[in-house]
């Protein structure tokens, strides 16, 4: 195994989200716990970025913090160049709103509106004129392959189809960031192959950054760079070279 | 560090009402059962409302109308007496307080000519008989227990001058009573007994300067009566029209309010009265009630105000013009004693609901209690509906705040949809309170409750229930609204 070299991998990259020894302590009852212990990272434009872990290893608290979710208890998160210890709630919103596509697990898709509302929905959020985010929803549908079903209704889509939904909600608003959480993680195998193929070819094509939480393999054949987080820290890096040699062994430990 | 690309970030923009407007009713017509449900709580309470302003207003209304036609029909005998009869204090009391809580100009202006007294002094007399009545009903009203602590066994004006006599111990006493409800309060009772002295004097002098002018009265009505043999009602019945005439220009001389047209009143209101006491006589004779029983084959001979209804009958026409009666009388007499029956069936019942005395409105104490029950279990089924639909709504909301959203936002959403549903429940609340009062009404008042119709008291009595539903609906859903305004972000991501 080769040891990744972050100076080789951050040459000729611009840092676009920068981690600095983050620590999340929550309180459960009387006791501490602490699920980030001292995080550091850097992610870099147009990466595609996975970030591994067994559930409870502070991965998706490290998520919510380079989502802009959440806040930690100590260290500092810019994303951009923007501290975001120092906004206030009304900046966050319009930083999730234009910077951070968000794309669940659970799809989170708002089952009252059609898909192309859904779409736009956070077009109306950031103030854009009806006609034109109609238009944008409308190209966005397309570009994830669900043109024609622009007036169907969450409950009348496959789960492939609302999770391409999500992808291009949000997408909405042109964001540097897309943060994915376990986006194939309530799809079958092959719809989730179409999935990534998707999420790899906006990051490709249109050079967005991809963030990546999952369990997932076939994600890692698409990805740059793979974090693995375990105990609040990071416990290695690897990038794509690596990941092909090493994928039959990453089976077995990552379910041990 | 040195690769970071400085970014503007603004605050995000504010939503337009417009646009929030939009989405909201997006929201409540495809959760319809939901709103549905939360409407339905709304409605109730609002045609609950609805119904209790409105009846309670129809009561007034029409309380006061049957009161008035009543007034009326009785305005000539109430006239004579109070022309012709001398008054006791107390009936001056209660006349000055009746015509001050009415605000009745016509009859304290009355009271200052005959009087010789200035508008002014007569007012402010009638204001301390109020006030005396009310104390004197106050007195009288006292759980008799606590009465016997009070003013032991006194009644009327004698608990006054009782609690007068020791008003330190009367005070005393009255001190640990602290739920025994005092008008004007304590201080409102004291300023009362301070001025009582002084304006027993005053009332006094005004009731003895009164009843000298029914003297004159009394002493033109024997002048103008001669040497007629009976009441002087039936003199007014029997004298010419000139005569009458010159006996109602004797009363405006001495001061009274009383004018040609309201002669002519008392006249045609005697001589009916007197005609009706003729018929009923001659129905009570013996031979006629046996001619009756046998004409209508009743086995039981009937009551002579029964006789009154069958007056349309041919076999009874026949016997009543034999005996002297027109046609036309009949016909008369029949409708008076019809309408006269349920004007009085209607006053008992509307008494017993409302003060027809005086123009006291708005909502007895057990309709009031009646009604903030109602609100309170209105406001708990809706904040539990608001908060039931946020609940459900948990991953939506965090949703879209990532995508965006302003907590101002998301609280507008949820109290605009919470108002939106507490004014269409309201509506239908205002039309379903608004038919049950009307249906109700119709069957306890009939044609009387449409005759003294207010449709500007209705329209105001269904903006209050509205305005209420609406502002019951807002009010309850500012907790649920808040705390979902509140909510993190990353809900969203948890996964059940």
């Amino acid at each position: 195994m080769t040891t990744f070299n972050v100076e080789e991998y951050a040459k000729n990259r611009e840092v676009l989200v920068s981690v600095h020894g983050i620590h999340r302590v929550f309180m459960r009852g009387d006791e501490e716990v602490h699920a980030l212990n001292g995080i550091s990272l850097d992610i870099y434009r147009g990466e595609y970025i996975c970030v591994m872990g067994p559930s409870g290893s502070g991965k998706s608290t490290f998520f919510n913090m380079v989502g802009g979710l959440d806040s930690p208890t100590s260290g500092r998160v810019f994303i951009d160049g923007v501290d975001m210890a120092q906004l206030n709630a009304d900046e966050l919103a319009f930083l999730r709103c234009r910077k951070i596509g968000y794309v669940f697990q659970t799809f989170n898709l708002n089952t009252v509106m059609t898909a192309l509302e859904n779409v736009t929905l956070p077009m109306i959020f950031a103030g854009v004129h009806a006609d034109e985010a109609r238009a944008r929803g409308m190209a966005l549908l397309e570009k994830v392959g669900l043109g024609e079903r622009w007036n169907h209704r969450p409950k009348e889509m496959s789960g492939g189809q609302m999770q391409r939904v999500a992808i291009a909600r949000s997408l909405a608003n042109n964001p540097s960031i897309l943060l994915c959480d376990e986006p194939t993680g309530n799809l079958d195998l092959k719809t989730g192959v179409e999935i990534h193929q998707l999420l790899c070819d906006l990051n490709k094509k249109d050079g967005v950054t991809v963030i990546c939480a999952t369990h997932d393999h076939n994600m890692l054949s698409v990805c740059d760079r793979m974090v693995w987080i375990s105990d609040g820290q990071i416990e290695r890096m690897a990038d794509r070279a690596n990941v092909t040699i090493e994928k039959a062994s990453l089976g077995t430990e990552d379910y041990e | 560090m040195s690769k970071y690309r400085e970014i503007d970030v603004k605050k995000q923009r504010n939503m337009t009402w417009g646009e929030t407007f939009h989405l909201c009713i997006r929201g409540v017509k495809h959760r319809l059962l939901r709103s549905v449900l939360t409407l339905a709580v709304v409605v109730l309470a609002v045609a609950f409302f609805m119904y209790l302003l409105s009846e309670s207003m129809i009561v007034q209304t029409t309380g006061k109308g049957v009161a008035g036609e009543i007034e009326d029909n009785r305005v000539g005998q109430v006239t004579f007496t109070r022309m012709l009869e001398p008054a006791t204090e107390l009936v001056t009391v209660r006349r000055l307080a009746h015509a001050y809580a009415i605000s009745d100009e016509a009859a304290l202006a009355e009271f200052a000519s005959v009087t010789g007294n200035e508008l002014e002094t007569v007012k402010a007399l009638a204001a301390k008989a109020y006030d005396e009545r009310t104390y004197l009903n106050w007195f009288d009203n006292i759980p008799s227990g606590r009465r016997l602590v009070l003013v032991h066994k006194n009644l009327g004006r004698d608990a006054i001058e009782f609690a007068l006599s020791d008003r330190e111990r009367f005070f005393e006493d009255l001190a640990p009573m602290i739920d025994l409800r005092v008008p004007g309060k304590k201080e409102g009772l004291a300023v009362f007994f301070d001025g009582y002295e002084e304006y027993r004097k005053e009332l006094a002098a005004f009731n003895s300067e009164w009843n000298k002018k029914i003297v004159i009265a009394q002493q033109k009505m024997a002048a103008a009566k001669g040497d007629f043999i009976g009441s002087e009602e039936q003199w007014i019945i029997k004298a010419t029209e000139e005569q009458r005439i010159a006996v109602q220009k004797d009363f405006a001389a001495v001061g009274f309010d009383f004018t040609e047209a309201d002669m002519q009143v008392m006249y045609k209101q005697f001589a009916e009265a007197d005609l009706y006491e003729r018929m009923f006589i001659e129905l009570s004779k013996q031979d006629l009630r046996d001619e009756w029983a046998r004409e209508f084959r009743e086995s039981q001979r009937s009551s002579a105000e029964d006789k009154f209804k069958q007056f349309a009958d041919e076999r009874a026409v026949k016997m009543m013009t034999a005996r002297g009666f027109t046609k036309e009388e009949l016909v008369q007499i029949a409708a008076r004693t019809e309408k006269l029956g349920q004007l009085t069936m209607l006053e008992r019942k509307l008494s017993s609901v409302v003060s027809l005395d005086d123009a006291e409105t708005g909502l007895s104490g057990r309709q009031i209690f009646l009604l903030s029950i109602s609100f309170v279990v209105c406001m708990v089924g809706i904040t539990n509906a608001m908060l039931m639909s946020i609940t459900e709504r948990f991953r939506e909301i965090a949703t879209m705040k990532c995508l965006g959203a302003t907590d101002r936002y998301i609280l507008l959403q949820f109290m605009m949809e919470a108002g939106l549903q507490g004014f269409f429940g309201g509506i239908l609340g205002v039309v379903i309170g608004f038919v049950i009062s009307v249906l109700r009404g119709s069957i306890s008042y009939g044609s009387y409750m449409w005759t003294y119709w207010s449709t500007s008291g209705m329209l105001l009595c269904a903006l209050a229930s509205l305005f209420a539903g609406v502002a019951l609906a807002i009010l309850a859903s500012v907790q649920p609204s808040w705390s979902a305004s509140r909510m993190a972000p990353m809900e969203a991501m948890r996964v059940e």
